[in-house]
């Protein structure tokens, strides 16, 4: 009976299939040079169904539809979306598809690169996905593109300021953030502590921002995701990119090695220029400052079903300058910096069907900053060392259905952490040093499923396991009682044997969004996130610098738990050329990390952010506005004096209540484009004195209440004037220039404002870093 | 004017150095509460042993000067803590009496020498509302002594002290040394300086005078209305003078990396060129308790190492002195015990340039000295007595030997 019943459940079906559904296939390319564009977004009636398909490296995609009529639209970043009405069909149909570029057509694609109502249809929160196109156009400071910069003219992406190395994002602290590029962890995103971002323009695809609602395959920051996505190399097409700035010169070679199968590129940047500073100035003869970073990216397409993705990153930098402090208690003259990244991933994907795939990635993330010391009467550096390693392994499964999206993935990561090693190289008066190396391991399942309930109703549902252990070999340190926790009090440390577990954390990680569309333009969302993590900085600076020391949680650092619930409102209007929208949020972290010296407690963070954007047209950009504030409070149970402002609230280093962000970009004709952006936001706490006082022959400040005070509020008007292809002639050969002045109005914004006791005085001071408007020349090229 | 290369050669230096600018900023500060301070340091050196006790006051006002934005006070930064009963604990025992010689200053008894391993404990209760402070144990502990010594000189140098601006020349003293190993150790150091001074008094609109007294003769300055309001006449010592300088700076170290090493090239004292004329300083190496060291590292961090792209942030420093009854008062300074490795080193200045004879004076007050001149009621104008006090001595330091 049961088989019975079976084969006709089956025959039904089959029926079914072979009655009603057929496929479309067919291959999108760009109008303009015929090449297969790998990526575009291929969605079949997409006021019923959200659900798309991706088109392969040679640009193909099949779908299948059920009978009856279909709209089909394709759209791909930088083109003008496709839409063709298909009629009921009996048999298979196959399209050519030819998409314009929106260069040609002057109009041009402002954040959102999965279609431009995607805001308003997405059941996710807070997300932003920003083509790297977005930001060639913003003005940027010393004609260097640059990701970091341009995100804060988002709402809740903020900084302490011009040098800050990273950003806040909704309250979160910088190292809150998750950076990954190409799957590969970013552990300081900067060049030059905080100046350029280390991400290297020519390659970066696009950039999907994460500070509401982020998927479950995200986890192990507290805040929020930054997913870098770097491009695939081209299969088929030699390209040759590259520039030329004050600061730095670029080149990126890409190029197929076999046609339709493999290809590579290599892209790099280097600023080395500093040789030129003691022409300059005597003054800067001391100063010295060099970066550069590559990548190296390889996509080969081993057959129809498999392909694998090689990427290889190195980032460095070099900086002596009196404008950070030395390295205490070794005797010596000057100090510099250095910082070198060394990332690699590899990933191989299997299609299992087209409604199935399999990605595995292994990746490998390393980090080294040092700072040295050169001692008197020889060039002996004496050099303190520290690094940090991780290695990942991850595998996701990804199902796509009608209405269902799912994907479930596993995820191992081991991390590595060498404290400091002090390399006493040449030097008799130094010792050779090293602190015990930390190991721990972070596991993690997850599944997330994206629904579309109905045409109204959609939700995004994600939850994550992680799993954290500090392991052997180790010394567990004990520390005098009452004492701070520092090398000074270390009283005993215990051993604890290899691949023992030290102390464990783990714990679930729900992850919920929804969607309700009030109707065709209009909707609500609602989202609930808790992260957790296990790996902060533990820093005695304001701000976290290149050397600032990583920490995997153990006895004494408790993970960060992160718990968030927003809510929004998003309409659009007149065709979707406009877009308005609302967003607020209420964020709680427990077991936030300050200094005093370190010292843990919570964090609250709250806000509302309006942002109105205008997508399309000659005129594009946004404009937007923020409250937010970020509070904190260390524990009870502290003693008293070791507590910050008596264990009360007290505003977080970057705490800006106030901000206004304005970008505007207007494109004149085919040649000419013309950007201004505006920020203000109101100024962060410092820490004013309540007294002076006479104390060890000199006169020094004393504080009580931390950040009781506000350096004056943040403004800057920017400017560019990009000119593509001056010589207006279709060639291989394309030349842009563009002109950027940064900081129009000279505003001699305050970075900071310290107190500082030299010499039987004191003074209160304000560093402004860049204080006087700069004017700087880029000369970009491209050839194909 | 500069040729348009040179411009765009430093635009490009602009952008290393950031760009960046440092201007005052000016505040006004006025407190509400005051607080106490305790500043003493005892060590086993054969010299007089003390601890400072003031506060400051409730409603204190501290300003920004309008020119060189200065910050000070307006009134006394502190006011001395009198009539106190302050006591210090040995080996958690003996209780040793101090003495208030000077308002705010508590002497303990000339006889009393500390000594490396012992435990000194500081107790007081303050007279006007009978609050008992304490401080923790602290342990003296041995240090290594200086083995070499020798100075530099510096012609960049160090600024003024007392001045917002301007350079001065220095003779930089460097030691060497050998940490102790296999124990933590904390160093601090500080240095004395006695310069050859000529000038022994000045008068404002007045005249020197020698008169008689019962422990001897001595000297002052006597109004003369006749002379003009802003009149200042200098008036030449008449025997040998020191003046004596004190370091201002912290300058600690901690042997984390150095343990049981010989240190080479440590700067330990930059001695300003007053004048071209031979000086004595005496370098002060100091052992510190861990805790000490922190207290001590902090202050640096919080005043002196600031102005980075990251800095510390500032928070009340924690010090080992408490209220027994209020752990949440806030107190001000450190007590601490250190013994000290002294070395006293004559700087011949004869590797300096730029330094003028006797110019101490003028080096100090920025002017010339204006000696009275003979005249019919004045035909002897009188020496001036060098009179002894923390900054000046007619006594010759031990280890003055002119090279």
């Amino acid at each position: 009976m049961k088989k019975a019943i079976f084969y006709i459940f089956l025959l039904l079906i089959s029926s079914d299939v072979f009655a009603q559904i057929y496929a479309i296939s067919g291959v999108v390319r760009d109008s303009s040079t015929n090449t297969p564009l790998e990526g575009a977004t291929v969605i079949i009636d997409r006021n019923k169904s959200l659900q798309g398909v991706k088109t392969d490296a040679k640009g193909r995609f099949l779908v299948r539809v059920v009978g009856g009529d279909h709209i089909i639209t394709v759209r791909f970043v930088g083109y003008v979306p496709f839409s063709k009405f298909i009629p009921s069909q009996k048999s298979n149909v196959e399209f050519d598809i030819a998409l314009e570029r929106v260069e040609s057509q002057l109009e041009q694609v402002v954040i959102t690169t999965k279609g431009y109502d995607q805001t308003v249809r997405q059941p996710l929160l807070g997300v932003n996905q920003i083509n790297i196109k977005t930001f060639k156009r913003l003005p940027a400071a010393f004609g260097e593109v640059d990701l970091l910069r341009g995100i804060q003219m988002l709402p809740g992406v903020t900084s302490v300021g011009e040098a800050s190395n990273g950003v806040n994002i909704r309250g979160g602290t910088t190292d809150q953030n998750l950076i990954l590029m190409d799957d590969t962890p970013i552990f300081n995103p900067t060049h030059m502590f905080g100046l350029f971002s280390v991400f290297p323009p020519d390659a970066v695809s696009n950039l999907d921002l994460y500070k509401g609602n982020v998927p479950g395959r995200y986890g192990g920051r507290a805040a929020s995701v930054m997913d870098i996505s770097l491009k695939n190399p081209s299969l088929d097409k030699f390209m040759l990119k590259g520039g030329m700035s004050v600061v730095s010169n670029r080149l990126m070679v890409e190029t197929p090695i076999v046609k339709d199968k493999l290809g590579v590129y290599f892209a790099g940047r280097g600023a080395f220029n500093d040789f030129l500073l003691p022409i300059a100035s005597d003054e800067l003869k001391g100063i010295r400052a060099q970066f550069g970073e590559g990548v190296f990216k390889a996509f080969w397409r081993v057959n129809d079903r498999n392909t694998i993705t090689a990427m290889g990153y190195k980032s460095y930098d070099y900086f002596k300058t009196g404008l950070l402090t030395n390295l205490p208690n070794v005797v010596g003259t000057s100090t510099y910096f250095t910082h070198t990244t060394n990332n690699a991933s590899l990933r191989w994907l299997h299609v299992i069907n087209p409604k199935l795939d399999i990605q595995t990635t292994a990746i490998v993330a390393d980090y080294t900053p040092e700072i040295a010391t050169i001692e008197k009467d020889s060039d002996n550096s004496v050099e303190l060392v520290s690094n940090l390693l991780q290695k990942q392994i991850k595998s996701s499964l990804n199902y796509q259905l009608s209405n269902h999206k799912i994907e479930s993935g596993l995820s191992f990561i081991q991390y590595t952490i060498k404290p400091g090693t002090l390399f006493p190289n040449a030097s008799p008066s130094v010792r050779f040093i090293t602190t015990p190396t930390e190991y721990a391991n972070e596991a993690a399942w997850y599944v997330d499923d994206e629904w579309n309930i109905s045409k109204k109703l959609a939700v995004s549902m994600g939850l994550r396991y992680s799993w954290f252990m500090s392991m052997g070999p180790n010394n567990y340190r004990s520390y005098e009682a009452g004492e701070p926790r520092d090398d000074f009090s270390v009283i005993d440390t215990i051993a604890v044997a290899k691949g023992k577990i030290m102390k464990s954390y783990g714990g679930f990680e729900p992850r919920f969004g929804l969607r309700y569309a009030l109707n065709e333009k209009t909707s609500l969302k609602f989202g609930y996130n808790l992260m957790r993590q296990y790996l902060q900085i533990v820093s005695n600076t304001t701000t976290p610098i290149p050397t600032s020391r990583w920490k995997t949680s153990d006895q004494h650092i408790k993970p960060q738990i992160s718990s968030l619930i927003s809510a929004g409102y998003y309409q659009s209007f007149k065709d979707d050329i406009y877009e308005v929208s609302l967003e607020g949020y209420y964020r709680f972290t427990e077991n936030m990390v300050d200094y005093k010296p370190v010292v843990q407690g919570v964090s609250k963070s709250y806000g509302l952010e309006v942002m109105l954007s205008k997508k399309k047209g000659k005129l594009n950009g946004w404009i937007n506005y923020t409250y937010a504030r970020t509070l904190n409070r260390t524990f009870e149970g502290i003693n008293p004096i070791e507590q910050v402002n008596n264990g009360n609230w007290y505003p977080s280093n970057y705490d800006r209540p106030h901000s206004f962000n304005s970008s505007i970009d207007i494109s004149v004709n085919k040649h000419n484009s013309f950007s201004f952006t505006f920020m203000y936001s109101r100024g962060r706490p410092y820490t004013e004195p309540v007294g002076f006082v006479n104390y060890l022959n000199n006169f020094y400040p004393f504080y009580d209440e931390r950040n009781n005070k506000r350096i004056p509020d943040y403004h800057r008007l920017d400017f560019s004037w990009n000119i593509y292809n001056p010589s207006m002639k279709n060639r291989r050969y394309k030349g842009n220039w563009a002109f950027t002045v940064y900081n129009i109005y000279a505003r001699k914004n305050v970075y900071s404002v310290f107190f500082r006791t030299e010499n039987g005085i004191n003074k209160g001071y304000k560093l402004q870093i860049f204080a006087a408007p700069i004017v700087s020349l880029a000369y970009n090229f491209e050839f194909q | 004017m500069k040729s348009p290369k040179n411009h765009i050669i430093s635009f490009i230096g602009l952008f290393v150095a950031f760009v960046s600018c440092v201007d005052t900023y000016k505040i006004d500060i006025v407190t509400d509460k005051g607080y106490i301070l305790v500043d003493g340091t005892i060590t086993d050196l054969n010299e007089p042993q003390f601890v400072q006790i003031v506060r400051t006051p409730d409603d204190a006002q501290y300003t920004s000067t309008e020119f060189t934005s200065t910050i000070v006070a307006r009134g006394k930064t502190a006011l001395p803590v009198s009539n106190a009963d302050v006591k210090l604990i040995l080996n958690e025992k003996e209780t040793i009496q101090l003495q208030e010689v000077d308002a705010g200053y508590y002497y303990l008894p000339t006889t009393f020498r500390a000594k490396v391993g012992d435990r000194y404990q500081l107790r007081f209760r303050t007279a006007e509302n009978g609050k008992t402070y304490e401080s923790t144990v602290e342990q003296m502990v041995a240090v290594a002594p200086i083995t070499n010594i020798y100075d530099e000189f510096n012609p960049i140098g160090v600024r003024r002290f007392g001045s917002a601006g301007d350079r001065i020349a220095s003779s930089d003293v460097y030691i060497d040394f050998t940490d102790v190993a296999n124990s933590k150790n904390f160093y601090r150091w500080r240095w004395q300086l006695w310069e050859p001074q000529k000038y022994c008094e000045t008068c404002k609109q007045g005249r020197y005078n020698l008169y008689e007294t019962e422990n001897g003769e001595t000297g002052d300055c006597y109004r003369d209305l006749t002379l003009p309001g802003n009149n200042e006449y200098d008036y030449t010592c008449g025997s040998l003078c020191w003046d004596i300088f004190y370091s201002s700076d912290i300058n600690i170290f901690s042997d984390i990396y150095t343990d049981g090493q010989l240190q080479k090239n440590k700067l330990a004292a930059q001695i300003p060129l007053y004048q071209s004329n031979q000086c004595l300083v005496s370098i002060q190496q100091m052992s510190l308790t861990p805790n000490a060291y922190r207290y001590f590292k902090l202050i640096q961090d919080q005043s002196v190492n600031t102005g980075t792209l990251a800095d510390t942030p500032p928070a009340p420093i924690k010090s080992n002195v408490v209220n027994t009854k209020d752990s949440k008062e806030l107190i001000l300074g450190y007590f601490s015990v250190s013994s000290v490795s002294e070395k006293r080193h004559m700087i011949t200045r004869k590797n300096t340039t730029g330094g003028r004879l006797n110019g101490l004076f003028t080096s100090i007050t920025n002017r010339l000295p204006q000696p009275e001149d003979a005249s019919g009621d004045r035909g002897d104008i009188p020496l001036a007595i060098c009179k002894s006090s923390r900054t000046r001595t007619p006594i010759r330091p031990a280890g003055w030997e002119i090279k």
